[in-house]
């Protein structure tokens, strides 16, 4: 009898595996890639076929692409989990990313979906859904957040309370009232925020180093990482970036007087704003807060890992041929796309900024967490790359981040932390009143929450 | 045959002529379509692959003898125009140097060839292209200011001044961008200047922050003017051109006044008439109502230890249901007072002593014949003492005394008070707890009471960033002490919300709601209920 249950499960598993349908072809594969089906695990090697159902995980530094049977492209990056849900030619797939990062050109020619405004094929993370309608982008999660930046196409983007079992008409609803991203642009779905970011464009050197690094080679080869994002800041002290930036006007004429066709030759030729809609752009690009809605600065990077936006730090320069800041002292970007943050900071995968700090008291160096900066470009605050030089100056460098938040008395720090205005106000205005009414009144208007590090 | 050899001459003449032509018209298409690459990507911000293009195009040109050598400078000038997008300053440089050498200077190289070289600060040689672009007349208050700016930092002041003060002779336009800073870096130079020499004091004061004041005139909402008054604000602590502090480190108030203006309009579910406060007579009617508040309050410091505040309140209530036992309660209000504070240290922290003299006047028409006429006057003395006994908030204690005259003189009466103020901060919430004792002994001794007052009121934290809610409960416990038979232990129930939106800097808005319900055995005299909401629109000065 026992024989007997053993052959009829090996039967019955097999039958399982037989039904899943081969929905994919590996055709690159770089390190140790597993796929686990029907709780077997077997490493891949080029050529092998993946099954409908089956998750595939890549180790460090390991690398695959997957080919589909609609003939988009998926590839996964290092340490990377992700679960074919779905896949089917004649309704939208689903794909589940557990963790890590997956580059995908999803040619909306090859499905046999007609209408234009419907996902072809829906990514899940823990926290967002992404809606794909033919287009090549990245996505990357470290099941916390999920980031994504859009190279070609068009995805829409939104957050779901959980990856569980949806069905696509409801991922489909889901994804219609979130946020739509263009080429160029990212947006961030934070695990604490109600909504995505309003995307924003990525800084260009970013956005042009992952573009061309679709295999996610982590080795690639310095090319051109000789910027540096600590470099000294173009804007000298008291002046904006906007005013000192400079259109591509110039350029623009030199080349149309070189090669005269080249000027109209194109629509995507150089072509500098007005100066009266520059003002504007300018505006634009900086970003805004407001409730739930949070545009980050345009030119902001991304640390792809943890979905932490770094914008632009003051002294950034607006390019008006893109309408991006270029970053100043905010870190730089290494040639696979990734962002290195300055010297002395570091962001774990777990989205935490950790500043190395002097302790002078005790001629140690310690580490301490700093809170996520504010996505607004701004003018003032504290780059990225100052936050150690600002938190060795400041006396409550030693008592750590808790103390930060509670407004350090350093000068400098008072000018970019933003205690809490309910002490200063009731202190303030309690002086001079008399009764609790006033109290209260005073009180009201300047109680916030917020209690930030303001860097920049 | 001679015919047709010299057609065939001719034909093959012509055909040498077209091929010729068209020998020379396939380089000109050709490099009709040589910086459509590199244009396009440019466009599109692929600065990378812009330069790769612009790499093939260089050594394409290199090594093409037909090549012009301005199209090279072309080459090289765009190259370091990218670069300097991607803030690679050194490949910039070299680059905008080889357009240079090539001959080739277009309006904007020096420009940013100046840039790059402040970058990677080669200051002098910075200098000398931003003049070269000045004389261009290429951004000229951007390119003076990088001058100056430049001079500053090499140590030439005096250059520096000159230049920061030649801002000021430029066009409008092309000064706008950078006089607010230019005027601000002037200060600089003089803060320098008078903090070399002796009497620092005296050259701040009298050229330093007027200079920083006529740079943050400028433009007072610029990105700039917190800075420069951030500036001015430090001198003047550190030359105590205004006092910040008092002796015991509480700050000063900043702006030293307080002006606020409110209108309401809210709904009374029952209006009730008690202009003496011994008598409450139940309208049982409804009525909307328009209250217009102003109150104003200026602090003036002795020394360091003793401040001043007069203050002024005046306010008008108006009922929109005109019955006599509505619009009889429309009111007026004037009440002055004279807020002192002496500031010392209790157990080595901040501690005040509060001396307050309060005045008021009201107006009310007492006869329902729509016409305001005299309610009451009453003179109050308080005596306190604020300090930090608890972590978490300050307290106040007080004793007050009162004196009340009302239109009609049995209802004159005289109020002491013991009260107790908490304020207790709970995360980011505050919760300021009120306790009072109050004797009142009115000229009809029918009406003389002993009251007891707890009030809570918890205001929270600002949600989302968008308003701010706050919710209290006020319990007034009362003891008519002749006329318990009558009218026993009264209670007052008091909850109350509000929810308050502030727009900028100094509107905000608040929705009001709150329930009064007073119990007394004498119910046709003192028992109660009432609801009133209502919507308030403040801007503070």
């Amino acid at each position: 009898m026992r024989s007997f249950l053993i052959v009829l499960s090996i039967l019955l598993s097999s039958f399982s595996a037989m039904a899943q349908k081969n929905v994919a072809v590996v055709k690159l594969l770089r390190g140790e890639v597993d796929v686990v089906n029907v709780g077997k695990t077997t490493r891949l090697k080029d050529g092998d076929w993946v099954v409908d159902g089956s998750v595939i995980k890549t180790a460090e530094k390991s690398f695959v692409k997957l080919v589909f049977t609609d003939k988009s492209q998926m590839n996964m990056g290092p340490s990377s989990e992700m679960r074919i849900e779905k896949f089917t030619d004649k309704d939208a797939s689903v794909i589940e990313l557990v963790k890590g990062k997956v580059r995908s050109q999803v040619t909306k020619d090859y499905l046999q979906i007609q209408n234009k405004d419907r996902s072809k094929m829906f990514i899940k993370t823990q926290n967002a859904v992404l809606g794909i309608r033919g287009t090549d982008f990245m996505v990357s999660t470290n099941g916390i957040n999920t980031a994504t930046v859009l190279f070609e196409g068009e995805v829409v983007f939104n957050k779901i309370d959980s990856p569980g079992s949806l069905s696509t008409e409801k991922l489909e609803q889901i994804v219609d009232s979130g946020v739509r991203i263009m080429p160029g642009e990212f947006s961030v779905m934070d695990a604490a925020g109600a909504s995505p970011t309003v995307p924003s464009l990525l800084n260009v050197n970013q956005l042009e180093k992952l573009e061309k690094n679709e295999n996610f080679d982590t080795e690639r080869s310095p090319g051109s990482d000789s910027a540096s994002g600590e470099a000294k800041s173009v804007v000298p002290p008291g002046l904006t970036g906007a005013a000192v930036s400079n259109t591509a006007e110039t350029l623009k004429t030199e080349v149309a007087q070189a090669t005269p066709v080249v000027a109209g030759a194109s629509s995507t030729a150089v072509s500098p704003p007005s100066a009266a809609s520059s003002a504007a752009a300018a505006k634009s690009a900086e970003g805004f807060s407001n409730g739930d809605s949070v545009k980050p600065a345009n030119g902001s990077f991304v640390h792809i890992e943890s979905g932490v936006i770094i914008p632009p730090g003051p002294g950034s320069v607006l390019d008006p041929n893109t309408n991006t800041f270029i970053p100043s002292q905010s870190g730089k970007i290494s040639a696979d796309g990734s962002y290195v943050p300055p010297k002395n900071v570091e962001i774990t995968n777990d989205g935490k900024i950790l500043v190395a700090v002097a302790d002078t008291a005790t001629g140690t160096v310690k580490v301490q967490e700093v809170p996520k900066p504010s996505v607004v470009f701004s003018n003032t605050g504290v780059s990225l790359a100052k936050v150690s030089e600002v938190l060795v100056n400041s006396p409550t460098a030693a008592s750590g981040p808790a103390a930060i938040a509670a407004g350090p008395k350093n000068d400098i720090l008072n000018k970019n932390f933003v205690p809490s205005g309910l002490s200063d106000v009731s202190n303030n205005q309690r002086n001079q009143t008399g009764g609790i009414q006033d109290v209260a009144q005073q009180v009201n208007i300047k109680t916030t929450t917020d209690v930030t590090i303001q860097v920049q | 045959m001679i015919k047709l050899l010299a057609w065939m001459l001719m034909f093959t003449i012509s055909l040498c002529v077209l091929a010729q032509d068209a020998q020379v018209a396939v380089p000109q298409a050709k490099d009709d379509g040589l910086f459509k690459k590199a244009s396009t990507l440019f466009a599109q911000g692929k600065y990378l692959s812009t330069i790769e293009e612009l790499k093939t195009l260089e050594v394409r040109l290199l090594n093409d003898s037909t090549s012009s050598r301005s199209n090279l400078g072309l080459i090289y000038y765009w190259k370091g125009m990218t670069h300097n997008r991607l803030q690679e300053y050194t490949d910039a440089i070299a680059n905008f140097d080889k357009a240079l050498g090539h001959d080739y200077s277009p309006l904007d190289l020096n420009y940013e060839y100046g840039q790059a070289l402040f970058a990677a600060d080669k200051l002098e040689e910075a200098r000398l292209q931003f003049k070269e672009s000045l004389n261009k007349k290429f951004k000229r208050g951007v390119s003076l200011y990088y001058i100056a700016f430049v001079s500053k930092e090499l140590g030439d002041k005096k250059k520096a001044l000159t230049f920061f003060q030649a801002v000021d002779k430029l066009e409008k336009e092309e000064a706008a961008e950078v006089q607010q800073a230019a005027e601000m870096q002037i200060a600089d130079i003089y803060l320098e200047q008078v903090e070399s020499g002796k009497d620092a004091f005296k050259g701040v004061e009298q050229y330093v922050i007027p200079q920083y004041e006529r740079a943050f005139k400028v433009d007072e909402e610029s990105p700039l003017a917190p800075q420069i008054k951030e500036k001015i604000v430090n001198l003047q602590r550190k030359y105590e051109l205004i006092l910040f502090n008092l002796r015991n480190g509480r700050p000063t108030l900043n702006p030293p006044y307080f002006l606020r203006v409110s209108q309401e309009i809210s709904d009374d579910s029952n209006v009730t008439f008690s202009p003496t406060e011994t008598t409450i007579s139940k309208s049982k009617q409804s009525s909307m109502y328009s209250k217009t508040d102003v109150i104003g309050r200026y602090t003036l410091y002795l020394k360091n230890f003793m401040s001043f505040a007069p203050e002024l309140r005046m306010n008008n209530t108006y009922y929109f249901n005109r019955v006599p036992e509505i619009y009889r309660n429309d009111n007026r209000l004037f009440a002055p007072a004279l807020r002192t504070a002496y500031e010392h240290t209790l157990w080595e922290k901040q501690a005040s002593t509060l001396f307050d003299y309060e005045y008021s006047y009201a107006q009310r028409d007492v006869n329902a014949k729509e016409k305001l006429e005299f309610s009451s006057r009453s003179n109050t003395f308080m005596l306190g003492e604020r300090f930090n006994f608890f972590a978490s908030g300050e307290t106040i204690l007080r004793i007050r005394k009162r004196a009340f005259t009302s239109y009609a003189s049995a209802s004159n009466s005289n109020t002491t008070s013991f009260v107790l103020e908490q304020i207790k901060s709970i995360a980011t919430n505050t919760l300021i707890i009120y306790f009072s004792y109050d004797q009142t002994r009115v000229k009809n001794e029918a009406f003389d009471t002993n009251a007891m007052t707890l009030r809570t009121d918890l205001i929270m934290a600002r949600v989302k960033d968008w308003f701010t809610p706050s919710v209290g409960l006020s319990l007034t416990s009362t003891d008519p002490i002749n006329n318990r038979a009558a009218r026993g232990q009264e209670l007052l129930i008091n909850p109350n919300t509000r929810i308050t939106k502030t727009f900028g800097k100094s509107f905000r808005v608040n929705l009001k709601y709150e329930y009064q319900k007073n119990k007394s055995e004498d119910t046709a005299n003192f028992a109660f209920k009432k609801q009133l909401y209502g919507m308030e629109l403040e801007y503070l000065f």
